[in-house]
């Protein structure tokens, strides 16, 4: 997942980020080799692309969880269905067995009345 | 007879495998997930102690401090609960699936039913000793009757689990942008983190290598001038190499596996929408769990590595 993939253009704040992310190793990597006198600008440009990631990260991160956090509760109604339908089939489950044990008891008395 | 076979064909149970497989590979992806976050918190430490002891090393006086690292910028932590409690909460609803359509728990509504069917018959079979032409049709009418309610269980779980993944499927889709997106932010997060601490590894190396009375190469304005009384040995040099780049390739390894995160989240999503519509398809999951495996496998590789 990198800036060199087939998409053309970002689309969300995660796109964006990982460009920045690109453009920071970048001149990080081009800070090894660079001669004294464009370091300090490199190093200038690098602090700068992860100054702008930092906030751009803090902001899209807190936006995506506001969005989730919603979505969390809407995602518990069918969780607490499926919930109730496993106690239904359970008890419906021992109800059958205590039923079956009721009428195997009363069977084997018959003979005797 | 033909009823229940309608019945059955129309409303068959997903296949238990496909949703416990489902329920399990949801987990991995919340579990994989909780580590994106703490791998980012880990680099963020050794970057940490990596600016400490260069500065130590450029003369600065002795600060023994250590401090743990942070999520991004420290300002994070609590959205990025919000971000795992949602993947809790898909793998909560994927394991509430898997237990309502659990093969046991409908076949024992099914054995029960059965039983107190034996049992009823037993019971008139007693009442009506005399003729046996009557207990031959009580016992008919008995099997029909477990039969029948065993396909009504049946449906009955079916439909109630078909309309809970109806129901899912679209806050799954609501949750793709959001979810998709701050995966890529750790991700983005942890890339430049890992780039710093590879600049940390090479000033460490610059130091570990520079002769006495020499500048070690660190970042801009850090060089470090190095008084050791005698120079390293070509085998300390060396040594000092290959513990520095085997370091850097255990959290890259763990970084690149970041990077899968959100495709595994457009699998898990595919799979599910598949298995709604399909539920016995198991190829309908084959892509969500190629996925969580090669995360699965790029964070054991961490784990051999650190040792």
């Amino acid at each position: 997942m990198s800036s060199t993939s087939s998409n053309p253009a970002p689309k969300t704040v995660g796109d964006v980020a990982i460009l920045l992310s690109d453009a920071y190793v970048a001149f990080s990597e081009a800070l090894d080799d660079a001669p004294p006198e464009l370091a300090p600008l490199l190093q200038s440009a690098a602090s700068l692309v992860r100054w702008t990631q930092d906030q751009l990260e803090t902001q899209g991160l807190h936006d995506d969880a506001q969005a989730l956090q919603k979505l969390t509760g809407q995602l518990n109604d069918p969780t607490g269905k499926l919930a109730q339908l496993k106690n239904v089939l359970q008890g419906l489950q021992q109800a059958a067995e205590v039923a079956a044990a009721v009428v195997d008891s009363a069977a084997s008395l018959l003979p005797l009345l | 007879m033909c009823v229940a076979c309608i019945v059955l064909s129309c409303c068959a149970r997903p296949k238990d495998a496909n949703l416990t497989a489902f329920a399990n590979a949801t987990s991995t992806l919340a579990t994989a997930a909780k580590n994106a976050s703490s791998l980012d918190v880990q680099i963020d430490a050794k970057l940490r102690a990596a600016a400490a002891a260069r500065n130590y090393a450029a003369g600065s006086p002795l600060k023994f401090d250590p401090k743990g690292g942070t999520f991004i910028t420290g300002k994070s932590d609590a959205d990025w609960k919000a971000v795992t409690a949602f993947l809790d909460a898909v793998n909560g609803y994927a394991t509430a699936l898997s237990q309502a359509n659990d093969a046991k728990l409908v076949g024992g509504v099914t054995g029960g039913i059965t039983s107190l069917g034996t049992a009823l018959a037993n019971a008139n079979a007693a009442s009506a000793l005399a003729n046996p032409n009557n207990q031959q049709r009580i016992n008919l009418i008995s099997g029909a009757v477990a039969d029948l309610v065993g396909v009504v269980g049946n449906g009955y779980a079916a439909i109630e689990i078909r309309a809970a993944m109806n129901e899912a499927q679209p806050i799954l889709q609501a949750a793709r942008g959001p979810l998709k997106d701050s995966l890529k932010i750790v991700f983005a997060d942890a890339t430049s983190k890992l780039e710093d601490y590879k600049q940390a590894l090479r000033c460490r190396l610059s130091i570990a290598g520079a002769r006495p009375g020499t500048q070690a190469s660190c970042p801009p304005g850090k060089d470090i001038h190095v008084a050791d009384a005698a120079p390293p040995t070509s085998l300390e040099k060396y040594d000092a190499y290959l513990a520095a780049w085997q370091d850097y390739l255990a959290i890259q390894a763990s970084v690149q596996a970041l990077g899968n995160l959100p495709a595994a989240v457009d699998a898990m999503i595919a799979a599910h929408e598949k298995l709604k519509d399909d539920p016995d398809n198991s190829a309908a999951l084959a892509g969500f769990l190629q996925a969580v495996g090669d995360i699965a496998a790029k964070e054991g590789q961490f784990e051999a590595l650190n040792g």
